[in-house]
């Protein structure tokens, strides 16, 4: 069935979205991200003398980590993807996504909570699938703002580390390290592959340099 | 002359043409582009994408910087609120002709 105008106009408008997750560097930096919380959990158990400190380990890691992780995917894209395809800037989220933005960090949090509080209840062989669903939720809402299919799979390739961890039947930590280190090399690698296909089909123009 | 007419006829005439409708609509969703990437997202020549663009700013529906990175120039286009305001009313306009041409089309035995 041939789309209407306006079908077409809100496919145009979504597609600076989609411009910003083309060249694989916000996955990078989600990677990077899910990484950061794994040497976060394993540096206690590698480091015994860290265990006392591990609250504000997580705490001195994770808060600065949106900051950085903004910083570091505008300068990437500074060099890499402006001078070749453009550069955009992003209109800030309109209040009401901002709001369900908000409502969903809130609920991923209760969530992160409650499998804290009750990971007596809970099976320990279920919690990282548990964890690999959270973490893939947050996927998942970022490919359904963009509707990109791509970012869906990885949203399920990640829970599909969690549960596959569960099912393993580490111990807890162990179990949280690898879906924490599996997302976050998952991310990784799909960021790393788009962008070298990205600079592949989009040489630098002529006057342009790195 | 009823509504769906009237809709029809009072369409806003600079937004309705495919080349400047779909600049706007890159433009709605970003606060700031700059014309390599309407150009690419456009696929549009050089010259036309111009073309279109100064007849947007004629209309103040967008607000073009010039300016230089290095050597290079570097255009800047940003919708202006008058801009996104027109760009909402014509959306709204389609979805009203839309809707009334598909239950017309309904209608018809």
């Amino acid at each position: 069935m041939p789309k209407t105008s306006s079908e077409i106009i809100e496919e145009a408008i979504r597609r600076p979205r989609r411009y910003w997750d083309a060249d694989g560097i916000p996955e990078i930096a989600i990677g990077a991200f899910w990484l950061l919380w794994g040497v976060i959990v394993l540096a206690p158990l590698a480091v015994p003398a860290l265990s006392n400190w591990k609250n504000l380990i997580a705490l001195m890691g994770i808060l600065p980590a949106p900051w950085l992780m903004e910083a570091a995917v505008k300068k990437w894209k500074e060099r890499i993807t402006f001078p070749r395809t453009g550069y955009v800037k992003l209109a800030p989220p309109s209040g009401s996504l901002r709001l369900m933005l908000v409502a969903f960090a809130a609920g991923l949090g209760v969530a992160a909570m409650l499998v804290t509080r009750f990971k007596t209840l809970v099976s320990g062989d279920w919690m990282a699938a548990v964890l690999g669903v959270v973490i893939s939720l947050t996927l998942l809402q970022l490919a359904w703002r963009i509707h990109s299919m791509r970012l869906a799979l990885l949203s399920c390739a990640v829970a599909g580390i969690g549960i596959a961890a569960s099912i393993l039947a580490v111990s807890h930590d162990t179990s949280t390290i690898l879906v924490f280190f599996g997302a976050g090399l998952v991310c990784v690698l799909d960021g790393v592959l788009r962008m070298r296909s990205y600079v592949r089909s989009h040489p630098l123009p002529a006057g342009e340099q790195l | 002359m009823n509504h769906e007419l009237k809709t029809i006829s009072s369409v806003d005439r600079v937004l309705h043409e495919p080349g400047r409708m779909l600049l706007a609509a890159l433009l709605y969703a970003v606060e700031s582009a700059d014309f390599l990437f309407l150009l690419n997202e456009s696929g549009m020549t050089r010259g036309n994408l111009s073309s279109h663009l100064a007849r947007l700013e004629e209309a103040g529906y967008v607000e073009i910087v010039k300016s230089f990175r290095g050597k290079i120039p570097h255009t800047l286009v940003q919708l202006t609120e008058k801009g996104r305001s027109a760009f909402d009313e014509y959306r709204a306009q389609l979805r009203t002709i839309s809707s009334s041409l598909e239950a017309a089309s309904q209608q018809r035995p």
